[in-house]
C-alpha cells in the first residue's frame, strides 16, 4: 500500500466549524487569517495592500479591482486530465491567475506595489504550476457539461450550485474559495461538512 | 442586517444538508484529494482496491471521525470473486458514489451493471428484512441477488431457492471471506433447511446433533465446535449443495458419490465399504491413524482379514452399511447405539436389552437369516433361579465386574468359518481377532505368568487363551471358581489335555469313543458347548456349566447313564457297565480281567460316580486326575508300575493290578 498521506485525513480538521452559526458574523474578514499578511514585516502593516491599492493599481489586471500584487508570468500550467472527464480544461482564467500569483510559487508573496519580495509560498498551500493533480479550473461548466457527465448538477440557475459559483461560466479557484473569508476554513465558500461543498456541484 | 443573517443561514443549511435522508459515511475528501491527488479522479491510490483498503484493512485507521462522529470501519474485507465468476470483480463493482446519494447503504449504487443480466436496479436500504441483501420477495433487487444467476440460492430470476430470505447474509457470508459461506460446516448443518427444490429431497440435514450421540466419529465436544477439517476428512465439497453426498477415499483420493440411501440400497452400501476401510485399515487415513482433531486412533479393521470375514462374504451383507440385517452400521456421524450401529436413531432399551450388543447380533443370529440360532442359546438355563447355563451376555445377569459380550470372543470384522476342523489348542477361525491371555507355565500347581495379547496380536491364538481372560487368576475370580490356568498346567501330575497332550498316553484307544485317543488334545469347548450339536461354542446349554452333556459335581451314590458328560469321550461300557465283556472292560487298566472290582464295578455295581475319585480339569499332585478328600471318595492313593493302592472312605485299603502297562 502506498505510504503517502491519507487523503481523508486532510479534510477532517476543517469541517467542525461548518455549523457554528455565530462564526458567520465575525469571520467575514481577512484579519487574523492566513491571508492577513500585515504582521509579517513585509514592508507594510496594512491589511489590503498586499493585493489591492487605491492608487497606482496595475491596469493590466481586470479580473479584480485595483490590483497591487505581482502577477504570475506562467503561461502554461499542467492541467487535469481524466478518462471520465467531460469538460474541456483550459488554462486557469485571469481570476485564478491572481490566486496563482502567490500559490504557484513563482512570485514572492511579498511582491506588491513597487516591492520585489523574497518570501515564496511553501507547504500545503503551494499548488505549483502543475495543476494536473488539482481539481480542474478554467473550464466551462454549463448545462451541456452537466448532461454529458451525468454526475453534475445543472448550473444554469446559479442557486443550484450555491455556495459554489462560476466566473464567466467557468470553474475557477474562486468557485470554491473566497479569499476574503476563512469562515469555513481553507477559505472555502461554504461548509464542506458532509462534503457539502463538493456535493454543491457533484451529484454523488 | 437581519436579511444578511437569513441568507447566511440559508447558505449554511444548503451546504451542510446531507445529500440524502440517511447520514452518509463517506465524505468526498475520504477518497479525493482536491489539491494533490496523484491518481485518477484526484485520489492518492492507483486502484480503487488500494484506496478502499487504505481504510478497510487492519492497517487502516480504527475509526473515521466524520464531523466528530466516530464510525467503526469494516475491516479486512475481501473482494467477492466466487468460483463461478468469469471476470474479476472490484470494490466498485458493488460500491460507488451513487450508493449513498441514491439512498442505498454501503455505497451500493442504485443501478448495477450485472455480469449476466445487464443493468439492474438495486434497492438496499436495510441489512435484513425488506430491501436487504436478498429479501426473498419477487423483485430480485437485493444487493446479493441482483447479480446472481449461477448460485444455488437467491438467483435474480427467482429460479433457485431462497434460503434464509431477508436474513443478514453476512451472518454466514462475510465480506472478509469474499462472501464465501463461513462459520464452518456446523453453522449450517446444525439445523435442517428445506428450500423445496428437492435437491436433495428433504433439503439440508441437521448433522451436528448426531455427533453428540452415544457413539460417533470425532470426539469433540460440544459437537458444534467440530472444525471443518474433520468434516472434510470424509466429505468432498466440490459439488456441495448439489444434492449428492460425495465422500473422499483418503487412500486414493477417489470420490465416492452416493445417489441413494446406503441403509436401504445395497448398491450404495457397497460403495461405502472401501471408503470406510480407507481409514480403518492399517495405514489409517493415508498414513494418519488419528485423522480427526480429537487425536483418537481409529479402530483398526484389517482389510485383508475383513475380506475373508464371514460378515464380508455373507451374501446378505452388502458391506458395512445396512439396516441391521443387511449391514451393521447405518451412519458415519453418530448413533444412539454403540459403534455407529444401525439403526442409529433407535436407542437401546435400558438396562441392557435386545437393542444392546447381543441384541444387535440377534438381528441376524436368531435363526434368520443366519441359520444358527444363537439367541436361543443365550436364553437357556434361565429357568434355574441361581444358575444361568449360558455366558451372561445380558448385562442384567452379569456378576459385578464380570461383563461378557459377544465381541469378547468374536470379532465381527474377522470371524470366519474353518475350512477344516482345527486342531486343539489352535482356536477356531470364529474366534480370530479378539484379545486373549497367554500363559507361560511354571512348576506344577503354580500360577503361570500371564501375557495379555490384544485383538491385533499376530501370534496363533489358542482357544483356552480366550477362556483364561475370565476363568483364570488373570482377573479376580468369584470365590469358589477354579483357576483353570493352574489346573491345566502341563507340568501337573495329570490334566485334561487342553494345553498339551495328556500325561497318560498309553491308554488304549478303545477306551475312548467318538474318535478320541490318549494322545489327542482337546478344547474347553469339547465339553463346554451347547447341548444342541448343531450349535458350536459355549454360548449356552440346557446343562449346568454350559456342558454339552449333563454332569453332576457330587460323589453321592447314583446310577450314571451313558449320556453323561464323561462318556462323550470315555467309553461307557468300559468304565460304567459291569455287564460288558472283559474285552470291553479290559480297555481300562483298572478293570477285569486283571482286577474284578475296577471302574465298571465301582460305577455300575456300587453306584459311585466318576466324581467320587476323579477331579475334572487337572491335578497338580496326583496322576489320573485322582482326587482325595471326597466322601464317598479316596483318602489316599499310591501308584506302582503294575498297579496301585487305594485308601477309600468305603472300605479298607486295597491294592490292585492293572490290565496293561502304563
Amino acid at each position: 500500500m502506498p505510504t503517502r498521506g491519507k487523503p481523508m485525513q486532510k479534510l477532517f480538521v476543517a469541517v467542525a466549524l461548518g455549523l457554528a452559526l455565530p462564526a458567520a458574523a465575525t469571520a467575514q474578514t481577512i484579519s487574523g487569517t492566513n491571508h492577513d499578511l500585515s504582521a509579517r514585516g513585509w514592508g507594510s502593516t496594512e491589511l489590503c495592500v498586499f493585493c489591492h491599492t487605491p492608487h497606482n493599481a496595475t491596469t493590466a489586471v481586470t479580473a479584480a479591482p485595483l490590483w497591487n500584487h505581482g502577477v504570475t508570468a506562467v503561461a502554461s500550467y499542467g492541467t487535469y486530465a481524466s478518462a471520465t472527464l467531460n469538460a474541456t480544461v483550459g488554462q486557469p482564467g485571469d481570476i485564478s491567475k491572481l490566486c496563482l500569483s502567490c500559490h504557484d510559487g513563482t512570485v514572492a508573496i511579498d511582491t506588491y506595489g513597487t516591492r520585489t519580495g523574497t518570501n515564496f509560498m511553501t507547504g500545503g498551500a503551494l499548488v505549483g504550476t502543475n495543476l494536473s493533480n488539482d481539481h480542474p479550473v478554467g473550464f466551462t461548466y454549463d448545462a451541456t457539461l452537466a448532461t454529458a457527465d451525468g454526475g453534475l448538477k445543472d448550473p444554469t440557475t446559479p442557486a443550484t450550485i450555491a455556495p459554489a459559483r462560476l466566473f464567466a461560466g467557468k470553474m475557477e479557484c474562486a468557485s470554491c474559495h473566497n479569499a476574503h473569508s476563512d469562515q469555513y476554513g481553507k477559505f472555502l465558500r461554504g461548509s464542506n461538512a458532509g462534503s457539502g461543498l463538493c456535493l454543491a456541484c457533484h451529484s454523488k | 442586517m437581519t436579511r444578511i443573517w437569513w441568507i447566511a443561514l440559508g447558505l449554511l443549511l444548503v451546504a451542510a444538508r446531507p445529500a440524502v435522508a440517511q447520514a452518509p459515511k463517506h465524505n468526498c475528501g475520504f477518497c479525493h484529494n482536491v489539491h494533490g491527488g496523484s491518481f485518477a479522479q484526484l485520489t492518492d491510490f492507483p486502484t480503487s482496491e488500494d484506496l478502499c483498503l487504505s481504510c478497510h484493512s487492519d492497517a487502516g485507521p480504527a475509526t473515521v471521525d466524520r464531523d466528530g462522529v466516530p464510525v467503526t470501519i469494516p475491516k479486512n474485507v475481501a473482494i467477492h470473486n466466487g468460483a463461478k465468476h468469469t471476470s474479476p470483480t472490484t470494490c466498485r463493482s458493488c460500491h460507488d458514489h451513487e450508493g449513498e446519494s441514491g439512498g442505498n447503504l454501503a455505497l451500493v449504487p442504485r443501478t448495477l451493471g450485472t455480469p449476466n443480466s445487464g443493468a439492474r436496479t438495486v434497492v438496499f436500504t436495510a441489512r435484513s428484512g425488506p430491501n436487504s441483501f436478498a429479501d426473498g420477495d419477487a423483485t430480485y433487487d437485493g444487493a446479493c441477488e441482483v447479480c446472481h444467476t449461477l448460485t444455488v440460492q437467491h438467483r435474480n430470476d427467482g429460479s433457485a431457492g431462497k434460503h434464509n430470505a431477508a436474513a443478514d447474509c453476512r451472518a454466514c457470508h462475510q465480506h472478509r471471506s469474499g462472501f464465501q459461506g463461513q462459520g464452518g460446516c456446523t453453522l449450517c448443518h446444525n439445523q435442517p433447511q428445506d428450500n423445496g427444490d428437492n435437491v436433495p429431497p428433504g433439503g439440508r440435514r441437521a448433522i451436528v446433533g448426531e455427533f453428540a450421540r452415544r457413539s460417533h466419529h470425532v470426539q469433540v465436544t460440544p459437537a458444534d465446535s467440530i472444525p471443518d477439517a474433520d468434516c472434510l476428512t470424509c466429505h468432498n465439497l466440490d459439488q456441495h449443495q448439489q444434492g449428492q453426498v460425495r465422500l473422499v477415499n483418503v487412500d486414493n483420493a477417489s470420490i465416492v458419490t452416493l445417489t441413494g440411501d446406503p441403509n436401504t440400497v445395497s448398491a450404495e452400501a457397497a460403495k461405502l465399504a472401501p471408503f470406510c476401510l480407507a481409514c480403518h485399515d492399517a495405514n489409517g487415513a493415508a498414513g494418519d491413524v488419528t485423522p480427526f482433531s480429537d487425536n483418537v486412533t481409529r479402530p483398526l479393521i484389517d482389510s485383508t482379514t475383513w475380506a475373508a470375514a464371514a460378515h464380508k462374504t455373507a451374501p446378505v451383507l452388502a458391506g458395512c452399511y445396512g439396516d441391521g440385517t443387511t449391514g451393521c452400521h447405518a451412519t458415519g456421524h453418530g448413533s444412539l447405539k454403540k459403534a455407529l450401529l444401525a439403526l442409529p436413531t433407535v436407542a437401546p432399551l435400558s438396562p441392557d436389552s435386545v437393542s444392546e450388543q447381543e441384541g444387535f447380533c440377534y438381528n441376524c443370529h436368531d435363526g434368520s437369516p443366519a441359520t444358527t440360532n444363537v439367541q436361543a442359546e443365550f436364553q437357556k438355563g434361565t429357568n434355574t433361579a441361581t444358575q444361568v447355563f449360558h455366558h451372561p451376555v445380558n448385562n442384567t445377569q452379569q456378576p459385578a465386574g464380570r461383563p461378557v459380550e459377544c465381541t469378547d470372543c468374536h470379532n465381527p470384522h474377522r470371524a470366519r468359518a474353518d475350512a477344516a476342523a482345527p486342531t486343539a489348542p489352535t482356536a477356531s477361525n470364529r474366534l480370530l481377532g479378539v484379545s486373549r491371555v497367554a500363559v507361560a507355565n511354571g512348576a506344577a500347581g503354580t500360577v503361570p505368568t500371564y501375557t495379555f495379547r490384544s485383538a491385533t496380536d499376530a501370534t496363533t491364538p489358542r482357544e483356552y487363551e480366550l477362556c483364561f481372560k475370565c476363568h483364570s487368576s488373570y482377573v479376580t475370580q468369584p470365590a469358589g471358581q477354579t483357576n483353570l490356568a493352574v489346573v491345566f498346567n502341563p507340568a501337573n501330575a495329570s490334566y485334561h489335555p487342553v494345553e498339551a497332550v495328556g500325561k497318560n498316553t498309553n491308554i488304549s484307544a478303545n477306551a475312548f469313543v467318538n474318535g478320541w485317543t490318549a494322545t489327542r488334545t482337546m478344547y474347553c469347548t469339547d465339553c463346554h458347548t451347547s447341548d444342541n450339536v448343531a450349535v458350536r461354542g459355549p454360548h449356552g446349554s440346557v446343562n449346568r456349566y454350559i456342558l454339552k452333556r449333563p454332569y453332576t459335581a457330587s460323589s453321592s451314590s447314583r446310577t450314571m447313564s451313558s449320556g453323561e458328560s464323561c462318556f462323550d469321550c470315555h467309553r461307557f461300557d468300559t468304565y460304567a457297565n459291569d455287564n460288558a465283556s472283559n474285552t470291553l472292560q479290559g480297555y481300562s487298566r483298572f478293570n477285569p480281567p486283571s482286577w474284578n472290582q475296577g471302574h465298571a464295578y465301582h460305577v455300575d455295581r456300587r453306584s459311585r460316580p466318576c466324581y467320587a475319585c476323579h477331579a475334572t480339569h487337572g491335578s497338580a499332585t496326583r496322576p489320573h486326575l485322582i482326587v482325595t478328600g471326597r466322601n464317598p471318595g479316596l483318602n489316599d492313593y499310591t501308584e506302582t508300575a503294575t498297579g496301585g493302592t487305594c485308601s477309600p472312605t468305603c472300605h479298607s485299603q486295597r491294592s490292585y493290578s492293572i490290565n496293561y502297562a502304563r
